[in-house]
């Protein structure tokens, strides 16, 4: 008799299902794995960029300064002729030529343009004029087209030079508050500036003799227009502040290079705190203002960025206006974009000829670079340039700080904010709060486990055992929420008490146990089960609760009446509510119940026999699980560690709740940590779908997959040779 | 005494038991702390909604006030002076008034207690309760006459019974028909969208359609809003108006009033009445004052919800993997593959899949979805942000290895010899697992499934960046089309607790409320791992009978 064919046939296919099932564990691991990679992988995306198209200019014009708009349509040149000129850069036609009327027809010696669009103006006539360029985007519904119109509308005039020389280097903005400061060199041994209201008028300054013989030989201005850079031809950048209105001498900076060049560009920054200055030899630094000592009261300024040095003298530099990307261009007409927080050189691009000006575009997405006759436009495209390996893994000297730091602050109030994407402080909160809770939770759950297994009666086990299956089943909501509004102000409250709790169990119960052991054997022995353990049950409460009496009493007399004064003055440490003590208790509660079920289990599966000949040859119960159940067994008990770290490296709502998220790195029990998985958990929903900062938290999640795969890969071989033994034995 | 010390060094030195002791302290140190959390969460949780005295106090250097007591400690001390004394802590409600719900008060200060017997605790729709006097009723800014021989008290008590009941109505009433319409708006202006891109020759007759009843949907609007507003007037015009402990007066609108308590006047049968009508409200109703009073109704419906989704979707998955690992699979290095995997999904950090589901489910396959199914109602997305599906999936995803594991335990508790007869007679390999194997692993396999939900229950992490909020404005499963809406986002018992414990604006008068949440979601999680328990010791003692 023969089956029947849809028999035979549910048969197969039920096989391919289920072998299917099986593997489609594999493949979710496998998929989770790739998909977290794929999203992290874009941060090391190779920056490109490409020359989209080349737009013929007139000799006569000479561009000094030039910029373009938001939708990388038109362009403004300040040329020497006096004229400000629109280029359209899909046609190349010249659009507007606008002449400002307060230049009185009059060439330009020099100009500088702002990120915003500002140009300050030298004039021949020894004066500087601010001019803001504006361009202006509406979409036009009936033909639904945008319309981009440019207005330059005149500024502040000031005669900067009493003797009338044209000046060759000029620099200049307005503040928000009306207040414009410009500064400009008529020739290399003199340095003029100015502030200017309309209330106040212009007053000038000469710096001149400030300058200590140095011959100037470009000039900066920052964003704030407070800080102005003057590069000298003997390679130094000195520098002047205006915080206070009337210029003051802040300090001067050297390339650190053994065959100094004259300086022949200067930049600053997005949000002024870094100038990048290149010179004639094609080397680039940034420079930036820092206090030496921590307790200094003055920031000196110092190099503290080298970027990738170039083959010829730098001509021209670009800053731009999101982020630290940075553009310069040398006489050979090598076009380099660079980040500057990391040092990491973006792209690079090669065109013929000594570049004269160079601009970024609003939306970095692009580049303008003037070489002899022509305009190239360039496209640029670098999604990720904050992060590189040094910056997510090395130390980094950000904007405001005196060092370079592990840092990890990823938005921040305003536009010029530098995000700051180290994952180190990360992973250190991680590996701390993992430590804390298991140096708390691996000798309470293997003296549990070792307990329940050897010495507990039966009944005892019985009773335990689904009462720590509970505790393991207690959601980490539930614990961090204690933890965090419970436990926490009550530990504050108690430091003293809560730390006297770790000398104070263990002293207890060896002082009961000596009682206990006065008793004679045989009446110990008549003791209903389970009275050794209520014996010690209430020996550990005792201490607890004796700790809470004396704690107060401890703190009176050595810690003069406050722990955390006392903290602070003598060991410089700050006690925060929310801290490691406290993550260690929290952790150590979600851990504990893990590790004493695998390795309660893996205690008990040791052969019986293996027992009752340890026992048969005069051992004591101690010395039996010591020295021979407990060896048998290791592979179980580290398998049960593992899987305990496992766990605690990844716990997000204890840590989130009962941590204050700070990403700081001290080892203090006192303070809190932020960790790989607490981080995700806080920052992806304010994490834009595709930018830097969600692929950076992916990484991080990465982190941990792999770490945690390592782990319970490794627990689960132990296991498997785990059961191999026992199978010998 | 020598042979005492001798047994003495014997017991301490030779044996070994004070270490054993100390492996006993450790687990009582796990048992205290497992005691202590439960006792915790439960007494402050049962406290939550046990109504105190509220007790006049009167104070040597401020105003009065009507105030429940919560507790008493001893006053900080000052610098190098002892403490001097005590001070309580109180609930002095009337948020509107004074700016905040609780005060320190020291009891050195205090000149007098009472216990009005006529103070009443108001539960309010805002600002929280009100303590204080009732000393008249007024409509229209009238006064309201007394009936004869009623107090004020008993007419504000019938007028709340006839008003409250009728401005929840009118609010229900509202949500749906005003929904309704916006739902109708929504769908027309979908349609012309929808129209631009897929059939642009019929436009402009599509859009002239759709803007005709685009505007009769507008007039009914108004005319709704209108018959809403003139009842809702109605309503609230009749006001209560009460005086705090300094004398303060508040006109506060019958309709807005949830309840009215004589906390000093009541029985211990009417406290206790008192707590469960409480209580019902916690379970059964929708939450006030940004979660912080009012019920938990919706988090809970949408944590069940989302649990059964969950289970709908891993428990078949992970008893395939139980039955490949177990029945078909030929033990060897694909096997052990397997489990490493297994042991794996089970290990990650329950965030790395929340944030696995974000870029997969939610980035992935929801914007997929959009773009194929719902690309007229782009940019804003339909499934391509969090929602309840996602939730689901993710979780399944997190809780098979629960379900394997726990299946592959009653997968192998079935005897050999069943298989064995049941091959021998001539039926398949499937015929066997199916008809013989898996109806005795039955048991087990439930096992798993309650582990899983209870898990589930529990995992907030992932939750929190796949689709579950703080407040949602709809269920996930309601009376319209097509009744469970698998892109909705939902609330959730977990999230709840980390929401309003962490990042409430008044944490201080939330915590009652949170510790009883906890104590719910304790309570599901408690009794579906007891279950499960129960359920695998039943199981074991059976097939430790049947032996063949």
């Amino acid at each position: 008799m023969s089956t029947r064919t849809s028999v035979r046939i549910a048969d197969r296919l039920a096989r391919w299902v289920i072998t299917g099932g099986g593997l489609l564990m594999v493949g979710a691991l496998v998929l989770m794995f790739v998909l977290i990679l794929l999203e992290a992988i874009p941060l090391w995306s190779q920056p490109r960029t490409k020359l989209e198209a080349e737009t013929k200019l007139e000799e006569a014009w000479r561009v000094l300064a030039a910029g373009e708009n938001e939708y990388r349509e038109l362009a403004d040149l300040a040329c020497a002729d006096g004229v400000v000129r629109v280029i359209d850069l899909r046609t190349g036609q010249a659009i507007q030529e606008l002449r400002p009327d307060e230049a009185e027809g009059l060439a330009f010696a020099s100009a500088t343009r702002t990120l915003t669009g500002e140009y300050a103006l030298g004039l021949p006539n020894g004066s500087v004029l601010l001019a803001d360029g504006r361009f202006t985007s509406t979409f036009d519904p009936s033909t639904s087209a945008r319309v981009t119109t440019y207005r330059l509308s005149a500024g502040a005039k000031i005669a900067l030079d009493a003797a009338g020389r044209p000046l060759t280097s000029v620099a200049g903005r307005t503040r928000e508050s009306g207040l414009a400061v410009v500064a400009g060199s008529p020739e290399p041994g003199v340095l003029l500036a100015a502030t200017y209201s309309e209330d106040d008028g212009a007053q000038i300054y000469d710096l001149s003799e400030k300058l200590a013989g140095e011959k100037v030989a470009v000039i900066a201005l920052d964003d704030r227009a407070e800080l102005l850079a003057a590069g000298t031809a003997s390679g130094k950048v000195l520098f002047f502040s205006f915080l206070n209105r009337t210029p003051e001498a802040v300090g001067e900076a050297t390339l650190p290079v053994s065959d100094p060049a004259p300086i022949t560009a200067a930049r600053y920054l997005l949000g002024g705190q870094t100038l990048v200055a290149g010179d004639a030899k094609g080397r680039l630094v940034g420079i930036q203002r820092i206090r030496r000592t921590p307790d200094a009261e003055e920031r000196v300024p110092t190099v503290v960025q080298r970027f990738e040095p170039q083959g010829a003298a730098i001509t021209a530099l670009a800053a731009s206006s999101r982020g630290k990307t940075f553009l310069s261009a040398d006489a050979e007409g090598d076009l380099v974009t660079h980040f500057a927080t990391n040092e990491r050189t973006l792209t690079k691009a090669r065109a013929a000829g000594s570049t004269a000006a160079v601009a970024i575009s609003p939306k970095a997405d692009g580049y303008l670079a003037i070489l002899p006759g022509r305009l190239a436009s360039y496209e640029l495209t670098a999604h990720h340039p904050e992060t590189s390996l040094h910056a997510l893994f090395g130390k980094v000297h950000y904007e405001g700080y005196d060092k370079p730091e592990y840092n990890w602050q990823s938005t921040g109030g305003t536009d010029d904010f530098e995000s700051k994407l180290s994952l180190v402080p990360l992973v250190f909160g991680t590996l701390k709060g993992t430590l804390y809770a298991m140096l708390f939770a691996v000798p309470v759950a293997l003296a549990a486990a070792l307990y329940t297994s050897m010495f507990a009666h039966r009944k005892v086990k019985a009773l335990v055992k689904p009462v720590v299956e509970l505790m393991a089943a207690l959601p980490s909501v539930v614990i961090g929420f204690v933890a965090g509004l419970f436990l926490s102000p009550l530990i504050e409250k108690a430091t003293v008490a809560t730390l006297l709790l770790f000398p104070a169990v263990p002293v207890f119960v060896l002082i009961a146990v000596a009682l206990f052991g006065l008793v004679k054997d045989e009446t110990r022995k008549r003791l209903p089960e389970g009275t050794e353990l209520m014996l010690i049950l209430s020996v550990t409460a005792l201490a607890v609760v004796s700790c809470a009496f004396v704690g107060p009493l401890v703190e009176t007399v050595f810690f003069g009446g406050d722990f955390k004064a006392w903290l602070l003055t003598s060991t410089g440490l700050k006690y925060d509510t929310r801290n490691s003590l406290v993550i260690s208790f929290a952790m150590g509660f979600a851990v504990i119940p893990i590790i004493f079920t695998i390795s309660e289990d893996a205690l008990s599966s040791v052969p019986e026999h293996l027992k009752a000949a340890s026992l048969a040859l005069g051992a004591s119960r101690w010395q039996t699980a010591i020295k021979v159940i407990l060896p048998t067994a290791s592979a179980g008990i580290f398998s049960a560690v593992m899987v305990g770290f496992g766990r605690a490296v990844g716990e997000t709502m204890i840590v989130l709740m009962a941590t204050g998220n700070t990403p700081i790195m001290e080892w203090s029990l006192f303070n809190g940590m932020r960790t790989l998985a607490a981080n995700i958990a806080v920052e992806i929903p304010e994490a834009p779908h595709g930018g830097t900062l969600y692929r950076v938290l992916f990484l991080g999640a990465l982190l941990l997959f792999l770490l945690t795969f390592l782990v319970n890969t490794a627990a689960e071989v132990m296991r498997q040779r785990l059961r191999k033994k026992y199978s010998v034995i | 005494m020598k042979p005492i010390l001798k047994r003495l060094h014997r017991y301490y030195f030779i044996q070994g038991e004070p270490m054993i002791w100390l492996t006993g302290a450790g687990l009582s140190l796990s048992l205290l702390m497992i005691m202590g959390l439960i006792v915790l969460v439960v007494w402050r949780g049962a406290g939550a909604f046990w109504q105190e005295d509220l007790v006049l106090l009167k104070t040597k250097d401020e105003k009065p006030v009507l105030a429940e007591i919560l507790n008493r400690e001893p006053m900080p001390a000052a610098e190098g002076k002892p403490s001097a004394g005590f001070r309580i802590r109180t609930k002095i409600a009337n948020r509107d008034l004074n700016g905040l719900d609780f005060r320190w008060i020291d009891e050195p200060t205090i000149v007098s207690r009472e216990r009005p017997k006529d103070a009443v605790i108001l539960e309010r729709q805002e600002y929280g309760n009100f303590h204080g006097f009732l000393k008249e009723l007024v409509r229209d800014g009238q006064p309201l006459a007394s009936p004869a021989g009623g107090s004020a008290l008993a007419e504000l008590r019938k007028l709340h019974a006839e008003i409250r009941p009728a401005i929840l109505k009118l609010k229900a009433r509202e949500r749906e028909e005003v929904g309704a319409i916006n739902a109708e708006l929504e769908k027309e202006r979908l349609r012309v969208k929808t129209a631009e891109r897929e059939r642009p020759a019929r436009l402009a007759e599509i859009t002239a359609g759709s803007e005709r009843r685009t505007a009769e949907l507008k007039v009914r609007y108004e005319a709704l809003r209108e018959s809403l507003e003139k009842e809702r007037g109605l309503l609230s015009a009749t006001k209560a108006v009460f005086a705090d402990a300094a004398g303060q007066t508040k006109e506060i609108p019958v309709d807005e009033i949830v309840r009215i308590v004589l906390p000093n006047d009541l029985s211990l049968p009417g406290k206790l009445g008192l707590y469960f009508s409480r209580l019902g409200e916690f379970v059964f109703d929708e939450p006030r004052e940004s979660n912080t009073e009012g019920g938990i109704f919706p988090a809970i419906f949408g944590t069940v919800t989302m649990v059964l989704m969950m289970s709908i979707v891993g428990v078949p998955l992970g008893v395939l993997t139980a039955l490949y690992l177990r029945e078909y699979a030929v033990q060897g290095r694909v096997v052990r593959i397997v489990r490493i995997a297994v042991n794996n999904l089970a290990g990650v950090p329950s965030i790395v899949f929340g944030i696995f589901g974000l870029g997969f489910f939610v980035y992935g396959i929801g914007s997929s979805i959009d773009k194929l199914f719902f690309p007229a109602a782009l940019p804003s997305p339909t499934f391509g942000t969090g929602g309840i599906l996602w939730c689901a999936l993710t979780l399944a995803l997190l809780t098979i290895p629960v379900v394997v594991v726990a299946s592959e335990e009653a997968l192998a508790a079935v005897p050999r010899g069943m298989r064995e007869a049941s091959l021998a007679i001539g039926a398949t390999k499937w015929q066997t697992t199916y008809r013989v194997v898996l109806p005795a692993a039955a048991p087990g396999i439930l096992t798993g499934l309650i582990l899983a939900m209870a898990r589930g229950t529990g995992e907030v992490a992932p939750l929190m960046i796949v689709g579950v909020v703080k407040l949602a404005p709809t269920l996930p499963v309601d009376s319209s089309w097509p009744f469970l809406h698998l892109e909705r986002k939902i609330m959730h018992l977990g999230f709840h607790i980390y929401d309003v414990g962490f990042q409430s604006p008044n944490i201080e008068a939330a915590l009652p409320m949170v510790y009883m949440t906890t104590v719910l979601l304790m309570l599901v999680i408690v009794a579906l791992n007891l279950s499960a328990i129960l359920i695998r010791n039943h199981l074991r003692r059976k097939l430790s009978a049947s032996v063949f």
